[in-house]
């Protein structure tokens, strides 16, 4: 098999003396998508932070195209082509839409991710560039974080919980967006509650429980019972 | 005729205030850092220019070429070497960081310089007038610091809104976390923020020196005109810490207009008057 794009290798990390995460393994290929499930506080969002620098970590856990990456600072990591679309967006609340876009941007490579191509992906954005992006609704603020991410022209982009607290028919149209994303053949973790919709994109997926590795594979190689179990950390 | 003048030498005097004011509100927005060490910071720079008046016989106003580089340059070293590390923790350490800057910097300018007051004599320029009205009339320099003082501030505004810096600026000030997935080196951010603060700060010094008497113990009076400049404008808002400065200059001048002594307390007074009824500022930030 070929060199994983990222691979974690025995990641441990956690907040002070809480420890979060026991040693997980992970990996994910070029232009594959990779669900993470899990219940609350199985770790996942840790995980991410950890991958792009904002929860410390070993050097030797995290390597990206075989070049260790961990505990490096956010914005090398950033510069070597992985962005997070974070829980609850976090858009920057006195930069209007455009700007937002923008500073996702103008320190990166160029690529085929620009203005036009976001707002040709997200239209409503195009017509909102003005406003301030705290002044949209939930999912146009998704939209923004999730065009913030890919004007930076990365190779891995990490979703944390993408459809968190988003109206159903909002959570179809950002769906809707993410296979012209892959097709991109940029690589995605997805972080979502909606354990059916991240299985139905994804290619692989892993499986968190309270900081551990407790199912990992193709969605094909696992019963949905065993996958619910994984889930809740129940014996079978 | 006389309190007409006084309202009017009140607003030039509000442009230097609104000088002293425009660096501690951009070093607040944008990293939430209260620089107790401003004032004091403003002294060097009155003290590097007259140095370099002094060796190089350059006109004070023009010693800028040389005060406000070397003035943002030790902004930015600062702020890497001293200030960055305590960031982020809780708003205390910092605080106290600058306040051991702000003694460093008293008593080495003491030592250095002695308290003899000194100032930059800045030739003819100094009593050049022009006559507006019978019994009203506008001095040159007053004229040429506040020109200066509102050419700044909107090159500050140009900056913080149009610019790739001044997104950065704004960014990191609203997340500073996410900021760094932007590739935004936070250490540097704030490295350029200071400098940027003690380029204005150096023009701050130089028109303090030219204007008046100072020595190594004038910062702290200079930290609170320019916290009165922003508290009364409204934090976050270089336009109001502008009108700030300017309230404040016309409050000093009407106060001593009726009484020297009155002077600077009339100033203090506006201050707790605009405290008291709009604690945010007259024209507070509008998010």
């Amino acid at each position: 098999m070929a060199e994983p794009l990222l691979s974690i290798r025995g990641l441990k990390a956690g907040y002070g003396d809480f420890q979060a995460l026991f040693g997980i393994d992970l990996d994910l290929g070029a232009g594959e998508v990779l669900a993470l499930i899990g219940a609350n506080g199985a770790g996942k969002s840790t995980l991410l932070k950890a991958i792009v620098g904002l929860v410390p970590c070993g050097r030797e856990m995290v390597s990206l195209r075989g070049e260790p990456i961990g505990g490096a600072r956010p914005d090398r990591i950033a510069r070597r082509g992985i962005a997070l679309v974070p829980e609850g967006r976090r858009l920057f609340r006195s930069l209007s839409v455009e700007e937002n876009l923008v500073v996702g941007g103008e320190r990166a490579k160029p690529g085929r991710w620009t203005l036009e191509t976001v707002f040709r992906l997200f239209p409503i954005l195009g017509e909102r560039r003005k406003s301030l992006g705290t002044a949209l609704s939930g999912g146009q603020q998704q939209m923004v974080a999730i065009g913030r991410a890919l004007m930076a022209n990365p190779d891995i982009i990490l979703f944390d919980e993408i459809s968190l607290g988003l109206a159903p028919v909002v959570i179809k149209d950002i769906y809707a967006a993410l296979p012209a994303i892959v097709a991109t053949g940029v690589s995605i973790i997805l972080v979502e509650q909606d354990v059916s919709r991240a299985l139905g994109v994804a290619r692989s997926f892993v499986c968190l429980q309270e900081g551990k590795v407790s199912l990992a594979g193709l969605p094909s190689e696992h019963a949905r019972a065993a996958i619910t179990a994984a889930y809740f950390g129940m014996r079978r | 005729m006389e309190w007409v003048n006084a309202i009017v030498q009140g607003v030039l005097l509000g442009g230097l205030y609104a000088l002293f004011a425009a660096g501690l509100s951009l070093i607040f927005g944008v990293m939430r850092l209260v620089n107790i060490a401003h004032g004091d910071l403003i002294v060097l720079a009155a003290y590097i220019a007259l140095v370099v008046v002094q060796a190089t016989g350059l006109h004070p106003l023009a010693s800028a070429i040389i005060v406000v580089p070397l003035m943002a340059a030790i902004g930015y070293g600062m702020q890497r070497l001293l200030l960055n590390p305590t960031i982020g923790k809780d708003l205390l350490s910092p605080l106290l960081v600058t306040f051991g800057i702000s003694v460093i910097l008293q008593n080495g300018l003491l030592a250095t310089f002695t308290a003899d007051s000194r100032r930059l004599a800045a030739g003819p320029i100094e009593t050049a007038s022009i006559d507006i009205l019978p019994g009203l009339s506008l001095g040159i320099l007053p004229l040429i610091m506040f020109a200066v003082s509102v050419l700044l501030i909107l090159g500050l505004e140009w900056i913080f809104y149009r610019t790739s810096l001044g997104r950065a600026f704004r960014a990191t000030s609203d997340d500073a976390e996410i900021a760094q997935l932007m590739m935004l080196d936070r250490r540097h951010v704030f490295g350029l923020a200071m400098a940027l603060s003690a380029a204005v700060v150096a023009i701050a010094g130089i028109f303090l020196a030219i204007r008046t008497n100072f020595d190594p113990s004038s910062g702290p009076a200079r930290l609170l005109f320019g916290f009165e400049a922003v508290i009364i404008g409204g934090l976050g808002n270089l336009w109001g810490t502008l009108a700030g400065g300017i309230v404040l200059g016309v409050a000093q001048a009407i106060g001593a207009q009726i009484s020297p002594g009155w002077q600077i307390l009339a100033g203090h007074l506006v201050f707790f008057l605009v405290l008291a009824l709009r604690p945010k500022g007259l024209f507070p930030r509008m998010d």
